[in-house]
């Protein structure tokens, strides 16, 4: 089995997890939510990859953009979570921990026998 | 400041055009954000190039963690077909907003109409002098102006220009009451009088400029130029409205006349007659017209 594409398919699935997480907080603009992602141990991604995944969010109404004025240079577009973003977050929590709790038991119950 | 080498700008150049061409098949205002978000992350990554020049193994480096270009198409099924038997779907200028988005636009565009109309109600009008409604109007400007900011980034500085006229006209209020007791304040209050003037000014010129861009962002450009020379238009009228209150101002100074009690009270009485008509002229010609022309421009693209 190809180890790298299965964790490439789960990083991508994730990381919808992870910055709805992320945003839950506090407003981000994508090249911060960038930098948080890619210094998260397990979650290097290609820095695009954020991108188009923000765009969808957008779309579906998980996130909302603000215009931030920025001292450096052109106004910041800043990231935040909609109702419906932290609904989705709390769902999505809900099922990835139940998963990862599954998950985890099954793995325990293997290394019992193994090492049994 | 940091200094792009050619090379380096030649490689940015070459991504963006590739982003382009593998963005050309999804939705409009998706490509757009995407686009957006590339600009600003090879903006922010430039800028942290360490040292002051950039070179092209630099933005090779910052280039290929981005990823390649074709991996930002969004894989949420909303790339338009790209052949066979469905209809060529018709072009629609990029930038144009989404439905949504032109629903919440109208809505501020309301707001703002209602606000503007209590200013223009009660420009000139003597027994309200405590520029009170002028206030609540321009109040009432700051949340509308607000919402359109943040979404579009639109707007820019009229909310700061709002809230100075607020402070302006209520400073102004409580230093030509001070005037009654202290005549010297009078000169204190003349001032804030012309600062008010001036600001006022340009809040409906920064407002009338946004409003021309937001018109333009639903491609609207003939609206856009409609209300960029109403804008100048009005500037001019004011200017010569001003300069030639000014200039009777001086004539009837040097002459004597309006110098008495009487004659003052008699030019205080007579002023509505000529001024509240006159303000709620200008103020539909070049306010509310304007705005009425916008929300139709925005009602069309709706609909459309």
């Amino acid at each position: 089995m190809d180890t790298a594409a299965w964790l490439s398919q789960l990083k991508r699935g994730l990381l919808e997890l992870f910055v709805l997480n992320l945003l839950e907080s506090e407003s981000l603009h994508g090249y911060e939510l960038v930098k948080r992602v890619s210094s998260v141990d397990g979650m290097s991604v290609t820095e695009g990859t954020i991108y188009p995944l923000l765009s969808r969010m957008k779309q579906d109404g998980l996130v909302k953009t603000t215009y931030l004025e920025s001292s450096t240079g052109p106004m910041r577009k800043m990231y935040q979570l909609t109702a419906a973003g932290r609904q989705c977050r709390r769902e999505m929590n809900r099922i990835w921990t139940q998963v990862s709790a599954s998950v985890q038991r099954a793995i325990n119950s293997t290394s019992q026998h193994e090492e049994a | 400041m940091k200094t792009v080498s050619i090379e380096a700008k030649r490689l940015e150049f070459d991504y963006l055009l590739r982003l382009h061409e593998a963005l050309a098949s999804v939705d409009p205002s998706q490509a757009q954000d995407i686009s957006e978000n590339v600009e600003e992350h090879l903006r922010n990554a430039v800028a942290e190039v360490p040292g002051h020049a950039v070179t092209s193994a630099d933005m090779a480096n910052i280039l290929e963690r981005l990823g390649p270009p074709e991996a930002m198409v969004p894989r949420s099924g909303n790339a338009r077909p790209s052949a066979g038997f469905s209809e060529p779907s018709r072009p629609r200028p990029a930038n144009i907003p989404t439905r949504q988005v032109c629903e919440e636009d109208l809505d501020a565009l309301d707001r703002m109409r209602t606000a503007w109309l209590v200013c223009v109600i009660s420009v000139y009008i003597p027994v309200i002098q405590l520029y009170l409604c002028s206030m609540i109007g321009t109040a009432l400007l700051i949340s509308p102006v607000a919402d359109v900011r943040a979404r579009t980034g639109l707007f820019t500085g009229v909310r700061g220009l709002a809230v100075s006229q607020i402070v302006l006209m209520a400073l102004l209020t409580f230093f030509s009451a001070l005037a009654l007791i202290a005549p010297l304040l009078g000169i204190l209050s003349a001032l804030l009088g012309i600062s008010v003037l001036i600001i006022g000014l340009m809040l409906y010129w920064k407002f009338l400029g946004s409003l021309s861009r937001l018109v333009a962002k639903y491609g609207r450009d003939d609206v856009s130029r409609r209300i960029d020379s109403i804008r100048i238009v009005y500037l001019i009228i004011i200017c010569v409205i001003m300069g030639g209150a000014f200039m009777v101002g001086m004539v009837m100074a040097a002459s004597g006349h309006g110098q008495s009690r009487r004659e003052s009270l008699e030019l205080q009485l007579l002023e509505p007659l000529w001024a509240i008509p006159l303000g709620w002229l200008l103020g539909w010609i070049f306010i509310m017209r304007p705005i009425a022309w916008a929300r139709e421009a925005l009602i069309e693209k709706r609909t459309s």
